[in-house]
């Protein structure tokens, strides 16, 4: 499965006068859980819909294996969408059998699996229950469940933690990290930017349809403009006006929070607020996803 | 991939046809139908029988009266009096309504008010006959005789227009098949714009579009909520046959059988036309208000003249047919060609019906 690779390519589409994607492109490989980051509305969900045959692309291509998606393989296509895909008026093992069975799985084994499925999470004990009388937990792992039931080679997941608690949470990626060392491609949608880097091997930002930034991680922020905080209570106001590619971003009493551009050294800072006299904090700050979206974001 | 389409309507019927919103429509409808049927059988439809009290030498009409009366459309009860006087009291005390004494020459009749005009009728043809035989007897001649004779000169009839005599009860049928129809396609399409919203809120139809294309997967829906409907019209339609053949109401049982019969086929094509523009995003109320307008028109022209050209006309164009014809098959008055041609025509229309297919839509 070394080819498993998902290749999004100029993906562009509109509704009516809204620009919903505009030239997108991305490629998410076997072995990691590619987070696509965005506010609502930037476009994630129409992107997974066309990923997963659901929408029609106004203009460029989906390739997976090298090939665009045709409908034999989006059988093989696990697709989440945000609003779950459940019947609400079926039982829990009744709906997972059901999607076995539409894709292709015979009840034995739908019954199987489903079985399995659910002895594995804990969930035994939702088997007859009603998909209505879940608890959201409940109900986005049977979401997770009945997308993973027929094996798929690729998956789509279009916010499949939201609402969910961090309980919740951890069990649907101890699920997804098996599928990755399985080499499935995992595709995830959030707006939340703090779960994606949690959780995410590699991160494709959308703002307004259009990929602001794609990458690790690591990568995404090696070049961008470090922050330090650094707490001199007997400094002047303005004492690192003289640093190059130094600029104050926060301020609260005698703490500021400075922006390193390239050229600056933070060591070059630290000596400056030690030769102010009592240095109480010198912290070196993490850019978040959140803020480098919100930078990129402008 | 037929299989998924199976499945999806499997589910749609397996859903739906014990739901408690479908069978309490269903439930209501067979309920006023079945009431409509008993009211008819027993209480608009029942002529209470005239009490006769027979007293004396009358007595001797009780085995030929009912015949009598019964060929003109009266039903009497005939009960014996021990004398005159008792029978009188009893019509004043409104246990009989008709007290017949006195010989059968010289029948004396006492009523309360009025007398019913047939059984007077009937009554003064029983004094005659009994007067015309005495004189005929006085002739010489056995009165059977004449009698036979004159029983067979009967003129010659040529019926220009006949007139069916259970016209009335074919065009009720008729009626009542369109209503059923009527009825049932608009809680199908009620159904189906329904089962559209909600599949598109709970992200249903998007998990289904990765097994099957959008067309199909617009049939396996529409199927499973047609075979629901239709399930359900039959139900009504089988009940509301046995209670009328059951109860009498109706006597010609070929026409109830018609309109069952042509009625869910006609509700099958009409599903097929309205199945598809039921699923647009515009909802099913305008099409509600076109199946009323059209049944209200189909009743008028049922009612009025079924065997004209406007019926004729309107019966085979597709919004009018899935209500008007069953009930001019009913009547009688449908010809085949209009049937085939209106199969065609609803068909033909059903099959170039845009759709609004799932998975155009969504935001991103």
């Amino acid at each position: 499965m070394t080819d498993a690779v998902l290749e999004i390519d100029r993906i562009s589409k509109r509704y009516g006068a809204v620009v919903a994607l505009s030239g997108v492109g991305l490629v998410a490989g076997p072995g990691e859980v590619f987070g696509l980051a965005g506010r609502t509305g930037a476009g994630k969900t129409t992107l997974l819909r066309i990923c997963a045959g659901v929408l029609a692309a106004d203009d460029g291509r989906v390739r997976w294996r090298g090939v665009p998606i045709d409908p034999a393989a989006r059988r093989r296509i696990g697709y989440l969408p945000a609003a779950g895909g459940l019947h609400p008026d079926m039982t829990v093992v009744g709906q997972l059998v059901y999607r076995g069975e539409l894709h292709g799985l015979d009840t034995n084994e739908s019954h199987r699996r489903a079985q399995a499925w659910l002895d594995r999470l804990g969930l035994r004990t939702l088997r007859d229950r009603g998909i209505g009388t879940l608890d959201t937990d409940e109900r986005r792992l049977v979401c997770l469940l009945a997308t993973l039931l027929p094996e798929p080679e690729l998956l789509l997941l279009d916010e499949p933690c939201a609402g969910m608690t961090p309980t919740g949470i951890d069990t649907v990626f101890s699920v997804l990290r098996e599928q990755v060392d399985r080499d499935v491609p995992v595709l995830f949608a959030s707006n939340d930017f703090d779960l994606v880097e949690r959780q995410c091997d590699r991160v494709g930002i959308l703002r307004s349809g259009q990929t602001v930034a794609v990458g690790a991680l690591p990568e995404l922020t090696a070049d961008r403009p470090r922050l330090v905080a650094v707490d001199a209570p007997d400094a002047t106001v303005g004492w690192f006006s003289s640093l190059p590619g130094c600029r104050m971003v926060d301020v609260d009493g005698s703490r500021v929070v400075l922006e390193l551009g390239p050229e600056s050294d933070d060591q070059a800072v630290l000596s400056a607020a030690m030769a102010t006299g009592r240095v109480r904090e010198f912290t070196l700050l993490r850019r978040s996803l959140a803020e480098l979206y919100d930078v990129e974001a402008g | 991939m037929n299989r998924a389409v199976f499945m999806v309507a499997r589910r749609e019927f397996r859903g739906l046809v014990w739901s408690r919103r479908v069978l309490v429509c269903s439930v209501a409808v067979a309920v006023l139908l079945v009431a409509f049927v008993f009211l008819q059988a027993f209480v608009f439809g029942h002529q209470r029988p005239v009490r006769v009290g027979l007293a004396g030498q009358a007595i001797a009409l009780a085995d030929g009266l009912p015949q009598e009366t019964a060929s003109l459309g009266v039903t009497v009860a005939v009960s014996q009096v021990d004398d005159v006087a008792d029978g009188v009291a009893a019509v004043r005390a409104g246990r009989l309504d008709v007290l017949v004494s006195g010989a059968r020459a010289a029948l004396h009749v006492t009523v309360d008010n009025q007398l019913d005009p047939q059984l007077r009728t009937t009554l003064n043809g029983l004094v005659r006959q009994q007067v015309l035989d005495a004189q005929i007897a006085q002739l010489g001649v056995r009165p059977q005789d004449v009698l036979s004779r004159v029983d067979q000169a009967q003129i010659s009839l040529t019926r220009l227009n006949a007139t069916d005599p259970n016209r009335h009860q074919r065009i009720a049928i008729g009626v009542v098949a369109g209503l059923l129809v009527a009825l049932a396609l608009a809680m199908s399409a009620g159904l189906v714009a329904a089962q559209a919203a909600a599949a598109a809120r709970n992200g249903t139809t998007e998990v289904l579009l990765t097994v099957l294309p959008p067309r199909r997967l617009l049939l396996g829906n529409l199927g499973g909520l047609g075979v629901t409907g239709l399930a359900h019209l039959a139900a009504i339609g089988v009940l509301g046959t046995v209670v009328a053949l059951a109860t009498g109401v109706v006597s010609v049982p070929g026409a109830v059988l018609t309109a069952l019969g042509s009625g869910l086929l006609w509700y099958v094509l009409g599903f097929a036309l309205l199945g598809v523009p039921a699923t647009r995003s515009v909802g099913p109320r305008p099409l509600f208000g076109g199946l009323a307008v059209v049944f209200v028109l189909s009743t008028v022209l049922l009612v009025t003249d079924p065997a004209g050209p406007a019926a004729a006309v309107l019966s085979v164009l597709p919004p009018f047919a899935p209500i008007l014809l069953p009930g001019r098959l009913a009547v009688g008055v449908a010809t085949g060609w209009q049937v085939v041609l209106a199969v065609v025509l609803a068909v033909g229309l059903a099959a170039l019906t845009p759709g609004r297919y799932p998975g155009r839509g969504g935001r991103a």
